[in-house]
């Protein structure tokens, strides 16, 4: 079921009603009601076994852990449920990378073995809520949390259907009580839900779907069209994505907020950002406090690294040795982020692995770049300055990201990169080359507004410091109110949905 | 131990692991308020502080440390 | 408690103003084939058909586009005073017919209908509806809504389910699109210029002539017995479509359960082989109905016609086609029909504009 069609709002409008209708202490029913009808919507039979047995296996070792928790025998469950929760995850989804990775390694190396290729049932959003429920384990170990002894809050915790789809990736420590209680009617958080939907679906519809046009043209004949329309696509595909991911991640947030339920956010004024660093802390916030918690620290505070710690700072002297350790787990962690993202090369490099590395770099470098700075007399408090840090990040970002966009691979990439730097072509703008490249003239003025819409709405979030639906919520009634049709009505008629109008299949072809 | 006491001593922990004589801590100080105090080095932090104490914390509470006052808390029951 | 109510009170009142958006945006951007537009102004035919008065329309005819230019209800009207009206559209599938029927009967208790018989044969194979989706939609979208046309969509998207309810229920979701194309019409639009009446009755009259070929008629001994040696399976364009001869059926059956005479009419069209001919025949018999078919020598000379003048496309009649059909077709029902000559101030009222519009085709 897709969050984006009117069989999910109307589910989701029904369950409002159920949950709103039932005493206090039983609304939770209702969402997990909702639970189960988008599982069984996005899942075959098999898929959902995986899931319900993975799911059991998780409930009795959190509660077998928090019994045993200073005690022996810990440390080997949570191991085997955290290593069992991984394994599924790895092998429903990239079953095909490891596959493909192994038997080209035996061609390789002649060895006459082949893995036969078998596509495993994937249960919908195990990406996210494999995360979810290793996070949820390490809690209750950890002592952080209790475990739900409930089943079947356990159940509406674990498989929470606004998370299925794109995160973000909550914890039971921070979000478990809150969904599994039941909430009072509140009027303002109920209204800015709606408006946060409204506001997901603008970006879902109008924006991301029509630069997906241009973008998979492009992606789907690099060959043909060259130069500065590839590096167009992968501008674009960066503002695709964002505008898709977080255009989900309003609804869902709009959604739990109907409930009274407050997800952590996943974006924060993201191309706002001065450097990677900052970057990943204001894009896809949740991966990165999942992998801080979850990986980097334990990594960085195990022995292991402890002592390579020590062995480094030896060595390298205090400042630079004791960042080694550090620099090392974020290599591991950027791995794994690029890993998760898909099993892919073009994924692990480009999406991980290239991230790491800059980041790493960045501070190595930091005291020579200090020096340049201060010998050019850079003033880095200036807008001038600040911009120019945004548009790095951004185009270190978009280097990235294009090969994310690579779907055949990391070799594709690298094509798609020859081809774009083939030609520098700029007459594209100008001579309507662009015009009917996936998009018409009337498609390209759409998207380009409302992105105008939505670069003014963060630098008012930025200079304000406060969410837009919160000041105009301040307006007049009337003008609120004709906001919201105005938006209303431009998600109805310039969103991208249903089949879609063709004037000529209306003309009568007299065969 | 004395509340003092452990503030004192973490104090120059502090002072050790970011290199700052200046600093002084107080029950509210958070990591905004300490400007190399980031998620790189909350970790060398940590340990800086279990090994000054002779203690350790656990990962649930490392990442669930809200401010110093916290962490003096915790240093307060394990001693 | 106050507050509550007025929260609820404030949430109703932005949803009916949502709804009253929904359906403006709806209005406007639904397509329409107005004379103005378009050759074949079904929705012209629709609207104008709901503007006649009830119990003023004696006979009906339906079908698809050989239908809506062949007859020229003014002309009936004029030459023999027998009120009618001309439903026929383009693409008008079988379905769709059937449905224009019983909602038709809602307002009207006709003493005949007529339906063509080229819907009953294949179009296009690889589409439930016979033909694409979006000239049903053409064909349906101005049908007001009643418990006819809820039973009509419910039914059209259990066969194709490709198409979702919800797009007819919220037109919007099907045609948003066209914002792109937007014109004046799309906002104000007349169906009716002059009178409150229907100017046109229904028809789609051509006037052009395409050059062609001189016509051979069907031979007129072509005979139900003899099926088995005459129909050519291997004639892709004459193969009965099942689905569609099941709603000629219900066609029918409504019909006769409503006291209402049906007879089947076939014009004149190159498409009309014999296989054709003789299963609509067959069909015709097993329901003891008349089949008029003018592409059968008797009666493509009884009526006047002359293909090479009277046809539009080579597929079609123009005017002067229709004007022929239409004059034998009044003679004939009024004869073996019962069919009898009524004065009515609407057809009266529309009989100058008539002309008038032919004049300036």
């Amino acid at each position: 079921m897709s969050i984006t069609s009117f069989e999910f709002f109307v589910m989701v409008a029904l369950l409002v009603l159920v949950y709103y209708a039932l005493p206090l202490r039983y609304r939770w029913v209702a969402l997990l009601v909702g639970n189960g009808i988008f599982w069984y919507k996005g899942n075959s039979k098999a898929a959902l076994v995986i899931m319900l047995a993975m799911g059991i296996v998780t409930y009795v070792l959190a509660r077998l852990l928090e019994e045993k928790r200073e005690q022996k025998g810990a440390k080997e469950l949570v191991t085997v449920g955290v290593t069992l929760l991984a394994a599924c995850m790895i092998v429903c989804r990239d079953l095909g990378f490891f596959v493909g990775n192994i038997n080209g390694l035996c061609n390789l190396c002649h060895i006459p073995f082949q893995m036969p290729d078998v596509t495993i049932p994937s249960p919908m959003g195990i990406s996210y809520f494999a995360l979810i429920w290793i996070g949820y384990l390490l809690d209750v170990y950890w002592g952080v949390a209790h475990a739900e002894k409930n089943a079947l809050k356990f159940a509406l915790f674990c498989g929470y259907f606004p998370f299925m789809t794109s995160g973000p990736i909550i914890s039971f420590r921070d979000s478990g009580a809150q969904i599994t209680a039941g909430h009072q009617f509140d009027y303002e958080q109920f209204c800015f839900g709606l408006q946060r939907i409204l506001w997901g679906l603008m970006k879902k519809l109008i924006i991301s779907q029509r630069l997906a046009a241009y973008v998979d043209l492009v992606y789907g004949s690099y060959n043909t069209l060259v130069g500065t329309y590839v590096l167009l696509a992968m501008v674009l595909f960066v503002l695709q994505l964002y505008t898709d991911f977080s255009g989900c991640i309003d609804i869902v947030l709009g959604v739990s907020q109907l409930f009274g339920i407050t997800l952590p956010e996943n974006f924060d004024l993201p191309f706002l950002s001065k450097n990677l660093s900052e970057f990943w802390r204001r894009w896809h916030i949740t991966l990165g406090g999942w992998l801080r918690d979850y990986i980097l620290y334990p990594i960085l505070k195990s022995d292991l690294f402890q002592t390579i710690g020590k062995k480094s700072k030896k060595k390298f002297g205090k400042k630079f040795g004791k960042k080694v350790p550090m620099w090392i787990g974020l290599l591991i962690s950027w791995f794994l982020i690029g890993f998760w993202h898909g099993g892919g090369w073009n994924y692990i490099l480009g999406d991980g692995l290239y991230f790491g590395i800059l980041i790493i770099l960045g501070e190595m470098l930091e005291p020579f770049t200090d020096k340049v700075i201060e010998k050019l007399r850079i003033r880095t408090e200036t807008f001038g300055y600040r911009l120019f840090q945004y548009v790095r990040t951004f185009v270190l970002f978009t280097i990235g990201l294009s090969f994310f966009r690579a779907y055949g691979g990391f070799m594709e990439g690298l094509r798609i990169w020859k081809s774009a730097l083939f030609e520098f072509s700029p007459w594209i703008f100008f001579d309507g080359s662009l015009i009917g490249a996936g998009l018409d003239a009337k498609d390209w003025n759409i998207v380009i507004v409302f992105m105008a819409v939505l670069a003014i709405s963060g630098i008012i979030r930025y200079y304000t410091g406060e969410q837009i639906r919160v000041l105009v919520a301040r307006q007049p009634i009337v003008f609120r109110w004709l906001l919201y049709v105005a938006l209303f009505a431009s998600v109805i008629v310039f969103g991208c949905y249903g089949i879609g109008y063709d004037a000529q299949s209306f003309i009568y072809q007299q065969f | 131990m004395e509340r003092a006491e452990i503030f004192a001593k973490l104090n120059e922990v502090f002072q050790d692991v970011f290199d700052d004589e200046d600093i002084t801590v107080t029950e509210e100080t958070t990591s905004a308020d300490i400007e190399d105090w980031d998620s790189h080095e909350h970790i060398n932090l940590i340990v800086a502080v279990e090994k000054c104490f002779g203690i350790k914390f656990n990962m649930g509470e490392v990442t669930t440390m809200k401010n110093v006052g916290a962490m003096v808390d915790l240093i307060a029951q394990r001693i | 408690m106050n507050v509550r109510r007025w929260q609820i009170a404030k949430m109703c009142l932005f949803l009916m103003i949502l709804c009253i958006v929904m359906g403006a945006i709806s209005a406007v951007v639904v397509p329409k084939y107005l004379v103005e537009n378009t050759d074949w102004p079904s929705t012209s035919t629709f609207k104008q058909f709901y503007e006649m008065d009830e119990d003023s329309i004696d006979v009906l005819f339906i079908g698809s586009s050989s239908m809506a230019t062949d007859i020229m209800p003014q002309e009936i009207y004029d030459e023999y005073g027998i009120t009618s009206y001309n439903l026929g559209t383009t693409e008008q599938n079988l379905i769709v017919s059937y449905y224009w029927l019983k909602e038709a009967l809602r307002f009207q208790k006709p003493k005949v209908v007529v339906v063509d018989n080229q819907m009953m044969f294949t179009f296009y194979a690889d589409e439930e509806l016979n033909f694409k989706e979006p000239g049903q939609r053409k064909d349906f979208d101005y049908m007001k809504w009643s418990k006819v046309k809820v039973e009509a969509v419910h039914d059209i998207c259990r066969i194709d389910k490709s198409q979702s309810e919800l797009s007819y229920y919220l037109p919007f979701i099907r045609y948003h699109d066209r914002w792109k194309e937007l014109v004046k019409r799309d906002f104000k639009y007349e169906t009716t210029k002059l009178y409150g009446y229907a100017p046109l009755v229904g028809e789609t009259p051509l006037e052009d002539n395409a050059k062609s070929e001189p016509y051979t008629p069907l031979r007129d001994d072509i005979r139900i017995e003899d099926a088995a040696q005459i129909i050519d399976e291997t004639d892709v364009d004459s193969k009965r479509h099942e689905l569609m001869i099941s709603y000629m059926d219900k066609i029918i059956s409504l019909c006769k359960e409503q006291g209402i005479s049906v007879l089947i009419l076939s014009s004149v069209s190159p498409t009309e082989t014999e296989t054709r001919h003789v299963i609509t025949k067959q069909f015709a018999a097993g329901h003891g109905i008349e089949f008029l078919d003018f592409n059968v020598k008797q009666l493509y000379e009884q009526a006047g016609l002359d293909y090479v003048t009277d046809n539009y496309d080579r597929r079609h009649m123009n005017v002067e086609g229709a004007k022929k059909i239409s004059s034998f077709m009044g003679g004939y029902l009024m004869e073996h029909y019962g069919v009898t000559p009524r004065e009515h101030h609407a057809f009266e009222e529309t009989k100058g504009y008539f002309e008038e519009f032919l004049s300036r085709q």
